[in-house]
């Protein structure tokens, strides 16, 4: 029934009504709404915690931070992310530096630093680099949490540091122009990383640790007159073609992870490596560059080819230019970052410390397979995705004569569907020939073991210690003629020199097989280097030539075999050998050993 | 012998008037009042001693996070235990949410709100976070004796109800800083009215409850069903057509209150939207909840779960999660006493019991015996059957004593609920 309206049953609850939504708004907007519990500090900012009071403004998020023995201690060594912000308003347009020891006192990982925080009392939209261990190892991670306070990585270091080192380290960062450099005890170790946002407060946060913080400074700096040993990201010329005949593409390795595939090729670097038929995965989803290395040596130029899939998370990449396969440590390792929108590329330096050299906007891999191409020259190395040029010409750290390459995986699952390496080798001709200046401007001095000099078409190993000296020539054949003057010392009655063909790479001898004269002259001999690099002898014969005048040693090599030659007269014939092409190279035992008048003729003779 | 009635005939006039003042006082026209402010200060009485004895004689826990708001004022401090902090950092700083950490969203704003207003009166928000909850407390009695007189025409059963549950073992919590009493305040109010018809205030209290405790939005469907037994159409006549002709009728009729009662989620949707604005999370109260813990499996994997757990315990060695009991033994007795409720009260308390119970212990056990504290009807049914005076004296004696054993627990910061 409905009954008449009155103020008591209905007027006034409805009134009242109106004015608790009024009030309840109100109320939300100017008393409930968040409020920053102190006014910002000044930017430049500094501290010593000589003063307990020091931190009366400081908003933290979880932990327990006072100030202790004039250092401010997160005591806590239970939960991560415990943070305190500084409330300070850093403009968007600012550069300045953020510094502050940090000291482990107790716990699992550690401290680290917060920057371009966008709101205090949380973690929520910050940029984020702190210590982190793992196993034996201490590194230091840096990425920004979003805008759900997820972390995301941005790239981590491996440091020289002893893991929970009690010693107080300085940790740093240098934000400018968009991007940040991230400093530990100085140096830096992260450079030009981009920056998710801009300006705002930092902070001081610890990881299931208790940790000390001291000597915080927060100040101004300029850019231009800060010298940061960074790696060089200018462009530079592709170094000149060699004067190599026509060569095309070898395949040197290659897998798609069959089940019959070589497993034990592979070293797992960190992570957790799986092999599954037709993949190699990571299965580990949260960690930074976890890897495994390829035990099988490669001389640039080279072309290493991964197809990738990203189960959860994005993250793949490869590693190359690895000195050895058991460590990414002085290799240059190319990947996804971020959400996968971002393809970045650098070095790992001895120490682990990942360089950035760039990197370059992606479409989100998404759950497609990809392919990652690294062509890697000499001194520089060319960067593709899905056939399309990402980067060219960056320049290699450290070209290393002989190297590794690895896989790697980021915050993700990853498997890698294929890996293949291939090189660059002779195209059979004919009519090509190369001459002594051809070769003798295709050695890398810098990549030659002992001490080699070009003059003209004239090669000089000079070095005198008793042990093979090597250079390659840029010169790769299948079957061929080659003829070389060689003049051995007269008061060095031990030196040897010679030439070595069907090398693996340009600069390794590995696979090759060797004709040297040896012990002055007085005889010589052949064999081949295993895959270890070791000398394995097949033959010889004693010879005698006068110390101090050229001899001239010729090599005709077939398909399946070769002759040698000195001075015209037929040493060995039908020599067996068990490579069918490769690089030529020179070798001299001790020196001083003259190598000049080479003539390349190649095909069947 | 003659001091003694010297003294006797100088106080005989005292004594007179103090008999006439009860007298009049104790009429049953006042026993609305009378009879809940009684079970307000006994049982206070019971919780303020407990806690401050407790506080000042056992040897409470100390570590990490286990705070006091105000060392200097152990009557106050103690009323600051666990998620106080929350309330109170509300109040002084407003919400804040962090995804991934346990975030102040989760708390709506109605009883931090009343504590932001009185504040400045009771001098600090601690002070006038006990204020807040014992005069919303004192309120939530009133409502309860009168809804209970008026569902059951006892007044001896609306007394008892008041008592029994000023006296259950958790109701420490209706003093402490936490929202229970705002919140149970409210909800009576709002059932109270929906009872009596008078629906626009029943939209009100709705309202704001729905502003008061993410549950509160139950109270729209609660009144709905009241509104709807109002005009002939129950859930046990879904099957008559004269019940669905009743309630054509009734919404050709009363149209505008049906409308009114849409007025219910305001509060929650002003909440809502606050959060949008300020966290771009409009249930950012919903998103925080996994930092608590809790995962939603249901409330018989969840009971099954925490059971088997608890009888996994060594009982005579007392290693046994004491707390899972008393949350078990809620959760039992809330579901057995709802079918009593639904045939008795009608359907609109019975779905309130039981949605209020089942809802937290989807996702857990824990608090559930808080939780029970505000399923009113529960104790509206237990004041119905304190007739027997062996329940009588057993409920009470029984709650009494725990309630003094929980409050000590509790501000020494032994988690209890």
């Amino acid at each position: 029934m409905l009954e008449k309206p009155t103020f008591h049953t209905t007027w006034l609850p409805l009134g009242l009504a109106a004015l608790v939504l009024i009030v309840l708004n109100l109320g939300l907007y100017t008393r409930l709404a968040p409020q920053q519990s102190a006014p910002p500090l000044a930017f430049p900012y500094y501290a010593d915690y000589t003063d307990p009071n020091t931190i009366s403004a400081y908003v933290p998020f979880g932990g327990d931070w006072e100030v202790r023995d004039e250092m401010l201690v997160q005591l806590s060594t239970s939960g991560f992310d415990l943070g305190t912000v500084i409330p300070l308003e850093i403009p968007a347009d600012q550069s300045y530096i953020f510094e502050t020891t940090v000291r482990y006192l107790d716990g699992e990982h550690s401290g680290g630093i917060l920057f371009n925080a966008q709101q205090p009392g949380t973690r929520q939209k910050s940029h984020m680099a702190r210590f982190n261990a793992d196993g034996d190892s201490w590194w230091l991670i840096y990425g920004f949490f979003d805008d759900a306070s997820a972390f995301i990585g941005q790239g981590s270091v491996r440091l020289n540091l002893a893991p929970r080192d009690p010693a107080p380290h300085l940790l740093g960062v240098r934000v400018s122009g968009g991007v940040y450099t991230l400093l530990v005890d100085g140096q830096p170790v992260a450079s030009d990383v981009a920056l998710q946002y801009q300006g705002g407060g930092v902070g001081l946060l610890t990881a299931a640790a208790q940790v000390g913080f001291d000597d915080l400074r927060v100040e101004a700096f300029d850019p231009q007159q800060t010298s940061t040993p960074a790696p060089v990201t200018t462009e530079t010329a592709a170094p000149e073609a060699t004067a190599a005949p026509t060569v095309s593409e070898t395949a040197l390795y290659g897998t798609e992870f069959s089940e019959d595939g070589d497993q034990s090729q592979w070293t797992t670097i960190s992570g957790a490596w799986q092999f599954e038929t037709g993949a190699l995965v990571q299965t580990q989803p949260e960690g930074f560059d976890l890897s495994i290395g390829l035990n099988v040596p490669f001389t640039a130029p080279y072309t290493l080819r991964a197809a990738l899939t990203h189960r959860q998370g994005t993250g793949g990449g490869v590693l190359f230019n690895l000195p050895t396969a058991s460590s990414k440590n002085g290799g240059t390792m190319v990947r996804y970052f971020e959400d996968g929108t971002v393809v970045a590329w650098g070095y790992f330096d001895a120490n682990g410390v990942f360089n950035g050299q760039g990197s370059a906007t992606a479409a989100a891999p998404g759950a497609d397979t990809h392919a990652l191409e690294v062509n890697v020259g000499r001194e520089s190395y060319t960067v593709r995705l899905d056939g399309a040029v990402v980067a060219e010409n960056i320049p290699l750290n450290t070209p290393n004569a002989s190297s590794f390459i690895g896989l790697t995986a980021s915050q993700s699952v990853t498997a890698f569907e294929s890996v293949s390496v291939s090189g660059l080798a002779a195209a059979p001709s004919a009519e090509a020939e190369a001459d002594s200046a051809a070769f003798a401007s295709g050695i890398d001095s810098t990549l030659a073991t002992g001490d080699w000099r070009v003059d003209g078409s004239t090669v000089t190993q000079n070095a005198l210690e008793l042990t093979d000296y090597f250079a390659g020539t840029g010169v790769a054949a299948e079957t061929f003629t080659l003829s070389v003057d060689i003049q051995l010392p007269s008061d060095n009655p031990q030196a040897g020199g010679g030439l070595i063909f069907h090398m693996t790479g340009r600069d390794d001898l590995r696979g090759g097989s060797m004709v040297r004269f040896g012990s002055g002259g007085s005889e010589i001999f052949w064999g081949e280097y295993n895959t270890e690099g070791v000398f394995v002898g097949s033959g010889g014969a004693p010879l005698t030539l006068t110390p101090g005048a050229p001899v001239t040693l010729s090599i005709t090599v077939r398909s399946a075999a070769y002759d040698v030659r000195v001075n015209d007269a037929l040493i060995g014939e039908n020599l067996p050998i068990t490579g069918d092409q490769g690089w030529i190279g020179l070798i001299s035992y001790s020196g001083v050993v003259t190598f000049s008048n080479m003539q390349l003729t190649l095909g069947d003779s | 012998m003659q001091a003694i009635q010297q003294f006797q005939q100088r106080f005989a006039p005292l004594r007179e008037r103090v008999t006439r003042v009860i007298g009049a006082i104790n009429q049953p026209k006042y026993h609305w009042i009378t009879r809940p402010l009684l079970a307000f200060l006994i049982t206070r009485f019971i919780v303020f001693l407990s806690a401050y004895l407790a506080e000042i004689a056992i040897p409470g826990m100390a570590g990490d996070g286990l705070y006091h708001v105000n060392a200097n004022n152990v009557f106050l401090d103690v009323w600051a235990r666990w998620d106080s902090a929350f309330y109170l950092r509300i109040v002084t700083d407003g919400y804040y949410f962090a995804p991934g950490l346990q975030s102040s969203v989760a708390f709506f704003p109605v009883y931090p709100l009343l504590v932001s207003f009185l504040t400045p009166f009771a001098g600090s928000p601690l002070a006038a976070g006990v204020l807040v909850s014992n005069l919303c407390f004192l309120g939530a009695l009133i409502f309860l004796y009168r809804l209970t007189e008026f569902e059951f025409k006892d007044s001896g059963a609306a007394s008892r109800a008041v008592f029994y549950i000023a006296a259950f073992p958790t109701s420490f919590f209706f003093t402490a800083v936490y929202t229970e009493s705002a919140f149970l305040m409210l909800v009576i109010g709002t059932m109270y009215f929906a009872r009596r018809r008078l629906w626009v205030w029943a939209a009100l209290f709705g309202m704001i409850t729905s502003a008061a405790r993410i549950v509160g939005v139950v109270m729209w469907g609660v009144v709905g069903l009241e509104w709807l037994r109002s005009h002939g159409w129950t859930l046990t006549t879904i099957y008559k057509p004269v019940a669905w002709r009743n309630l054509l009728t009734g919404i050709r009729r009363d149209w505008v209150n049906l409308l009114i009662l849409f007025m219910i989620p305001l509060g929650m949707i002003s909440y809502m939207i606050f959060l949008k604005v300020q966290f771009n999370d409009p249930v950012a109260f919903s998103t925080t909840q996994s930092a608590w813990g809790r995962e939603m499996l249901g409330p018989l994997a969840i009971v099954w779960r925490d059971l088997t757990g608890f009888l996994r315990g060594n009982f005579l060695t007392g290693e046994i999660w004491y707390h899972v009991m008393i949350d078990l033994a809620a959760f039992f007795g809330v579901l057995f006493i709802a079918v009593a409720i639904w045939r008795r009260l009608g359907a609109s308390y019975g779905l309130y019991c039981i949605i209020s119970i089942l809802i937290p212990a989807s996702s857990g056990t824990g608090s559930l015996s808080r939780y029970a504290l505000v399923i009113f009807p529960m104790f509206m049914m237990l004041g119905l059957w304190g007739r027997y005076q062996w329940l009588d004296r057993l409920l009470l004696i029984s709650f009494s004593v725990l309630l003094g054993v929980l409050t000590s627990v509790f501000v020494n910061w032994i988690f209890v609920a």
